[in-house]
């Protein structure tokens, strides 16, 4: 990626003339932290800052011993450190994190007299082609994207259906023409029968009117039925696909967006697409259709009338338009108001045991009652402003129809020609069916607007990379040796906050490690690289020299088990979670890795043995239990690498006594890395790394660091055996 | 609570500033040393302030800016002020819903400022009947401290929008 951003013109005027930049990126806050541009370049040579009113600073390349970047309250700032003093080269706000730590980064490179290199891609804040504030770091712009494309995606979902499509335009044409029908048969009846005394004929336009009916009932059950099943199609295979992305999506994606918000995209918006498709659409079109036609046969029959019937139109045209605005906000209002009242109903019931020991119950009470209480009053308001707005547009419909009375009822008495009460009785007929959909065409958009929203929703998601694009797909081998390697690994959630800060180190194939360090050191973070969760921002993993972005991702995770902290079971009996891996694995298979998992037997002492349910997420089994049978499925997928997260935290001394025994089964002849709490469960490893702050401070064996005096190991071990004392201690005087 | 007032200093000297940082000397070390300076609650009442090392150990915390006086007063000042760039919204030009994204545009007391918000119930912390803050999907943060101050129209958009 060139991160070069060309001087803005506001500042161009102090820029040097022979500075021609490496890298530039221009800052949104100006040197007193208020909205405003600011410019930083680097060449090779040196770093030049310029501000607003001419505030110019530059610094040798050479003199500039770190680069730092602070993160402040509500904004960030680049700092250069040289000679024991501090420059701050730019503040700017958090839209621009990751271009401001691309650049301390290319400053780094530079003042080490190394070429700038910078990863390609960059997921900006705010859209580059309107200037808006994205929704979300890297997303599309919804103020740029045409609601056309999705209109077009959409239709492109029919396309497999399209014989279905052409069958439900087919029965809703028909319904419309039949709807034309009957109040022409009144026309004829008045005209013919009862003016004209065409007596016999009276039987024949009954006769059509009422297969008029027949045909229009029946194409209008045809139009439904059909739609119910092409409506529900299309979203079930967006909810599938939706679906499937889900499972593929980076986990990155994952950790930026809470689980409710991928749920409410699988049912919500693909529900609102299929209310809107099933609902809508041929509603919509039908009486679109119906519209055009009948405006056509009103014109046809007598214009002075009809203009008389169109006259309200532009009233309930805008009416409609003005109501749907005012209703927008209340609508967003009330679903505000709704999400409260579930987070407050589901603290108070998931959070039941917290309330009552704290004594608050009626404190949730009153939370309850004014998240209730505010949703009663936008209710009441949604639903006044409807039946409000119903009520006007009756009024408005009543009065074409009264002016048509009027007017036709003068022109009859007055013996205009072409009105006759067959006209009339024609008119009276079509009005229902002209005004009727007409203040629904507003509602209609405006649900369209809510459906191509969660369209787009929908489509942002499956529009998502998948994780673990290869570089260069290369199937792993059936089985790797199990050599793993990182080399200046480099890596951040976040772009501009790198938890993993150049890490190197190797294992061998069957060597187990341990990782050692404090919360937030970068332990877990470690074993989700090797894991492939994500990808280093620079640097490589190696596993037997391949770069592991160049593996099948499948292929290699299939090589890799692991035991969590907390194991998760699916909600499916003991059999079926062991065998959640190798789903053929035989039952004797099973059974061996039960045993080894040392699981065997508080299984089999079970009322339903293997057959027993866990519950949701394994609720119904203890936390030791949970993690044996996470380890007999981790035998049974025999990978020949393994990782270990906190695998016995949480648990008393006898199940992590039997958890260890099972562990010594799994790490047999496996790569292995190992986070433990206790540092003593460790003791067993062939080394150990010691992580701070994203780097290794220390690696040997456990005897090896001990030695080192003053080392963070040696500090922690003192410090758990001194808790571990402590402990004792306690009991020993509570004894 | 006895005694709980007691927790925060009342009077603290020995601040300095050299090269961009802020120093504090201890009788129990023998140079003084880096520390920043923070605000215990800082949205909800600006008064306690922690001063962490470079480790982001505890140093010591004031009740207030009252606990300094004079120069190294006005040195924790400029330090807070550096820190802390909570964007105060003046005025509310405009608020407008795009696909389930509110797009405000604000004056501040800082300047003109578009930003979006999205998940208003995630995204929108009410700290008072009046009070609110606004954060953006890049984690900026908008201060309303008191909406009934603001014009008639500012505050119409603001209720109408939430």
């Amino acid at each position: 990626m060139k991160l070069a951003d060309p001087v803005p013109p506001s500042l161009a005027q102090w820029l040097p003339s022979d500075f021609e930049p490496t890298v530039a990126v221009t800052a949104d806050l100006d040197g007193e932290g208020c909205f405003g541009v600011s410019w930083v370049a680097a060449d090779g040579r040196r770093v030049l800052a310029l501000g607003g009113g001419g505030d110019r600073s530059e610094l040798s390349l050479e003199d500039v011993t770190a680069v730092r970047i602070d993160e402040l309250f509500g904004a960030s700032r680049l700092v250069a450190v040289s000679d024991g003093s501090e420059s701050v080269l730019a503040y700017y706000s958090r839209n621009l994190v990751g271009e401001f730590a691309l650049f301390a980064r290319a400053l780094d490179q530079l003042r080490e007299g190394r070429p700038v290199e910078l990863p390609d891609e960059i997921e900006r804040a705010v859209c580059g082609t309107c200037g808006a504030p994205l929704p979300e770091r890297g997303a599309t712009c919804p103020r740029c994207l045409s609601r056309g494309s999705i209109v077009r995606r959409l239709l492109g979902i029919l396309e497999p259906y399209r014989m279905r499509v052409a069958a439900l335009v087919g029965w809703a044409t028909l319904a419309v023409g039949a709807a034309m029908v009957p109040p022409m048969t009144y026309k004829l009846i008045a005209d013919r029968v009862l003016e004209g005394g065409q007596h016999d004929e009276l039987l024949l336009w009954v006769g059509l009117m009422m297969a008029a009916f027949l045909v229009g009932a029946g194409s209008q059950f045809m139009t439904a039925w059909s739609n119910a099943w092409l409506g529900a199609r299309v979203v079930a295979d967006m909810r599938a696909q939706l679906h499937a992305r889900a499972q593929r999506l980076r986990l990155t994606y994952h950790n930026r967006h809470e689980s409710g918000e991928l749920v409410g995209r699988v049912m919500n918006d693909t529900g609102e697409l299929q209310h809107f498709l099933i609902d809508g659409v041929p509603y919509f079109l039908v009486n679109l259709l119906s519209f055009a036609t009948i405006a056509v046969i009103l014109l046809v029959l007598d214009w002075r009338l009809a203009l008389l019937v169109f006259l309200p139109v532009p009233v309930l045209v805008l009416g409609g338009g003005g109501f749907w605005t005012l209703l927008r906000p209340l609508f967003h209002k009330h679903g505000n108001r709704v999400g409260r009242l579930h987070t407050v109903l589901g603290e108070s019931i998931h959070g039941v045991r917290a309330v009552k020991s704290l004594v608050q119950e009626r404190r949730r009470e009153g939370e309850f009652g004014q998240a209730n209480e505010q949703l009663f009053g936008v209710h009441v308001t949604v639903e006044r402003t409807f039946q409000g707005f119903f009520g006007t547009m009756s009024f408005m419909m009543a009065l074409g129809t009264v002016l048509v009375w009027y007017a036709g009822g003068r022109a009859i008495i007055e013996g205009v020609t072409g009105v006759g009460l067959g006209t009339l009785l024609a008119f009276v007929g079509y009005m229902a069916l002209f005004y009727g959909p007409l203040q629904w065409f507003s509602a209609v958009l405006n649900w369209a607007t809510n459906a191509l929203t969660a369209a787009e929703r929908i489509f942002a998601v499956i529009d998502q990379p998948e994780e673990g694009s290869p570089v260069v797909a290369q199937a792993a081998p059936t089985r790797v040796e199990g050599a793993i390697a990182f080399e200046d690994v480099r890596f951040s959630y976040e772009r501009g906050r790198e938890v993993i800060k150049g890490i190197d180190f190797s294992i061998a194939p069957g060597e187990m490690i341990g990782l050692v360090g404090k919360s937030g050191a970068g332990k877990s973070t470690i074993i989700n690289l090797v894991a492939r969760f994500y990808d280093p921002d620079s640097g490589a993993v190696r596993i037997d020299g391949r770069d592991l972005r160049e593996m099948e991702l499948e292929a290699w995770r299939r090589q890799v088990g692991m035991v969590m902290q907390q194991p998760f079971l699916f909600n499916a009996s003991i059999l079926e979670n062991i065998r959640y891996g190798v789903p053929d694995a035989s039952f004797g298979r099973v059974v061996a890795a039960s045993r080894a998992a040392r699981a065997h037997d508080f299984i089999a002492a079970k009322e339903d043995g293997y057959d027993t349910t866990v519950g949701d997420g394994g609720s119904s089994l203890s936390g030791g239990e949970r993690q044996r049978v996470a380890i007999a499925r981790a035998i049974l997928n025999d990978p020949p690498v393994l990782i270990l997260d906190e695998a016995t935290s949480a648990v008393d001394s006898e199940t992590e006594k039997q958890i260890q025994e099972a562990i010594a089964n799994l790490v047999q002849g496996r790569t292995t890395i190992a986070i433990a709490h206790r540092l003593a469960t460790l003791r067993n490893a062939d080394r150990l790394l010691v992580i701070d702050e994203g780097k290794i401070v220390e690696q040997g064996t456990h005897e090896e660091l001990l030695a080192i005096e003053g080392g963070q190991f040696a500090n922690l071990v003192k410090l758990q055996t001194d808790i571990n004392r402590l402990r004792a201690e306690q009991t020993a005087w509570k004894e | 609570m006895e005694g709980v007032d007691d927790v925060f200093e009342t009077h603290l000297t020995g601040i300095s500033r050299k090269g961009g940082r802020l120093y504090l000397a201890r009788p129990d070390a023998e140079e003084p040393i880096v520390v920043s300076a923070r605000y215990l609650r800082p949205l909800t009442s600006r008064s306690e302030i922690v001063f962490l090392d470079e480790k982001r150990q505890e140093m010591v915390t004031v009740r207030d800016l009252d606990a300094l006086t004079g120069a190294e007063r006005q040195l924790v000042e400029k330090a807070l002020r550096e820190r802390y760039h909570l964007s105060i919204i003046t005025r509310v030009e405009d608020v407008d819903i795009r696909m389930g994204t509110r797009y405000w545009r604000v004056e501040t007391d800082r300047g003109r400022r578009w930003f979006a918000v999205r998940e208003p119930g995630k995204n929108v912390a009410w700290l008072g009947d009046n009070q609110l803050v606004l954060r953006d999907p890049a984690g900026n943060r908008f201060e309303i401290p008191d909406l009934a101050a603001l014009d008639p129209r500012s505050r119409r958009l603001v209720r109408r929008s939430l």
